[in-house]
């Protein structure tokens, strides 16, 4: 009997822990529903975000916020928008955007929500950068979500060497699959280089040009995954793409015109 | 004369298979359009905690006697508490070894898109994980599988609960069969031993803990190599956890009286026992072709 009543005294503590768990349980689903229900937008974690709402009122050109960079880095942006229409995003660097023609970065977004988003990482060196919006009046916010993380001065000049047109430069255990040289090259979609996976692996991918004129685009292009644009005529360095790609054949195409240079590909070994 | 009642196998079995399925069903649908926590909370309270208790309450029984809810010494807690500590410390070795193995051998699984969940699922997640599992799943593997299997002899009820407790988690990845079932067996023996399903409870809140603190905090649940030190801490908590048990309280209950041994399974429970093991092969099987890039997520 004694046994039985402390028997009874645990089964309510552990009723009353699982009751009181409950009603605080059901207070936070309800405080997540109504947050969440005002805006679908997915911060990744470890990023500064901003949002813009776009209701009241158009604008033009007008400054959301700014940055200042210590130390050169990499800042990743992540752009989202529950709102229907284009909504035009410059980023302006005071100083050098490694891989880019210019100091103005240009980006459109248009209604990304849950698990789609713009992104794009920029090593820019240390100084101020800042952030442009140009849309319409509509109902709708944009999200834009920065994430600053320092390079080390080894990393910086490595890029450094790379923007200025010295694609030798891989990261450490990266080794060259192929190079091309763009002068006097025309093609269209032209197969460069094809990749075979007997079984899903992580790569890692690094992708240069020193092309200054013309026009070029190397694209991976695969079965169940693609990826478009790797390099371009603005964007010069994609460095340390790191994706899991299943198995299969993955076939580097190349569209080039009136372009100097060359295309570099490296592998994570 | 008190006439005690205890579940059967076939009844273990059966609610066994229907958490199972309807865990994974429930998860597809509910988790991307209520998140991870709403979802875990649901998953616990309504899919693993309630149909044991239904079933209770249905058959008449003593929640009490039969799922053992009596309290055990402060001592036993705490012993318990410890011993989860350093038993997961051991199931996570494990746990990589399997997961470097089987990246290498089958291929990685697509990395999942990394979201910040809000602070409200978050905290529903770290809830749910230290209070809300601990109790309903000790409630479902050791209170009324364990219980409903000691017609075939406590130990082996202690085994077989964990080996079920362990194919359940096949639902969180291949990977973690092994690990769990190291950790089921922990729990199996505490409450073989103490005959209170307070001593489970508190070694798997201990776990549950860890996981969040060393493993997610610590970052020791994404390491891709182990390192030295890692082998000897392993070793060290197996002679830890050795040493609690052996300091454990209490003697355990006796065996069933002849009348009340099982004979062979019933065929609905072995029926409900094979669909179960169908249905988590299938789990794992489907895991496998992921990884062989046979099947796109």
């Amino acid at each position: 009997m004694v046994e039985m009543m402390r028997g009874v005294s645990m089964k309510r503590k552990v009723y009353i822990i699982l009751t009181m768990s409950l009603l605080s349980g059901l207070g936070l689903m309800v405080l997540d529903f109504l947050s969440s229900s005002r805006t679908e937008f997915r911060v990744p974690p470890g990023f500064n975000p901003t949002v813009v709402e776009l209701s009241e009122g158009p604008r033009q050109d007008e400054s959301v916020f700014q940055g200042e960079l210590a130390v050169p880095s990499v800042v990743q942006f992540f752009l989202q928008s529950d709102a229907e229409g284009n909504k035009e995003i410059w980023i302006r660097s005071a100083s050098e955007v490694l891989g880019s023609p210019t100091r103005e970065i240009y980006m459109v977004v248009g209604e990304f929500t849950g698990s789609s988003s713009v992104s794009v990482p920029l090593f820019m060196d240390a100084g101020r950068y800042s952030v442009h919006i140009t849309h319409e009046q509509v109902e709708g916010q944009v999200l834009i979500a920065t994430k600053e993380t320092a390079l080390e001065p080894q990393e910086f000049s490595r890029l450094l060497r790379i923007h200025q047109g010295d694609l030798d430069n891989p990261p450490p255990g990266y080794a060259e699959v192929f190079s091309i040289s763009l002068q006097g090259l025309t093609c269209q979609d032209e197969t460069m280089h094809t990749l075979s996976l007997t079984r899903a692996q992580e790569v890692g991918l690094a992708v240069y040009t020193s092309a200054r004129q013309g026009m070029v685009r190397l694209d991976l292009v695969g079965q169940s995954s693609s990826y478009y644009g790797l390099v371009t005529e603005e964007s010069w360095i994609n460095d340390q793409l790191q994706t899991t790609l299943s198995p299969g054949k993955y076939v580097f195409k190349l569209t080039c015109a009136d372009a100097d240079g060359e295309v570099r590909v490296y592998l994570k070994q | 004369m008190i006439k005690r009642q205890f579940p059967t196998a076939a009844q273990g079995n059966a609610v066994f298979l229907f958490t199972v399925v309807i865990t994974w069903v429930s998860s597809i649908f509910l988790q991307p359009r209520l998140g991870l926590g709403t979802n875990l909370w649901i998953n616990e309270y309504v899919w693993i905690l309630l149909p044991p208790l239904l079933l209770a309450r249905l058959q008449g029984w003593s929640v009490e006697e039969v799922y053992r809810f009596k309290t055990t010494s402060r001592r036993n807690k705490l012993i318990s508490f410890l011993s989860g500590i350093c038993l997961w410390l051991v199931a996570v070795y494990v746990g990589t070894v399997i997961r470097i193995f089987l990246d290498a051998r089958l291929g990685s699984l697509p990395a999942e898109a990394q979201f910040s969940p809000s602070v409200y699922q978050t905290l529903l997640t770290l809830l749910g994980m230290v209070i809300l599992a601990p109790i309903c799943e000790e409630i479902l593997f050791r209170g009324l599988i364990q219980r409903a299997y000691e017609g075939y002899g406590k130990k082996r009820a202690l085994v077989i609960a964990a080996f079920l407790f362990s194919s359940y988690h096949v639902l969180n990845g291949l990977s973690e069969v092994l690990p769990v079932s190291i950790l089921g067996l922990g729990m199996g023996y505490l409450l073989y031993k103490t005959d209170s399903i307070a001593s489970s409870m508190v070694f798997h809140a201990a776990c549950n803990l860890s996981a969040i603190f060393l493993g997610g905090v610590g970052g020791l649940t994404r390491l891709q190599a182990i390192p030295a030190w890692f082998h000897l801490a392993v070793v060290g908590s197996l002679g830890v956890t050795w040493f609690l048990f052996r300091g454990l309280q209490g003697t355990p209950a006796e065996e069933r009286s002849a009348a009340s041994q099982a004979g062979g399974m019933s065929a609905a429970g072995a029926i409900t026992l094979v669909l179960a093991a169908l249905f988590l092969l299938a789990m794992g099987a489907l895991e496998a072709a992921v990884r062989l890039g046979l099947i796109t997520p």
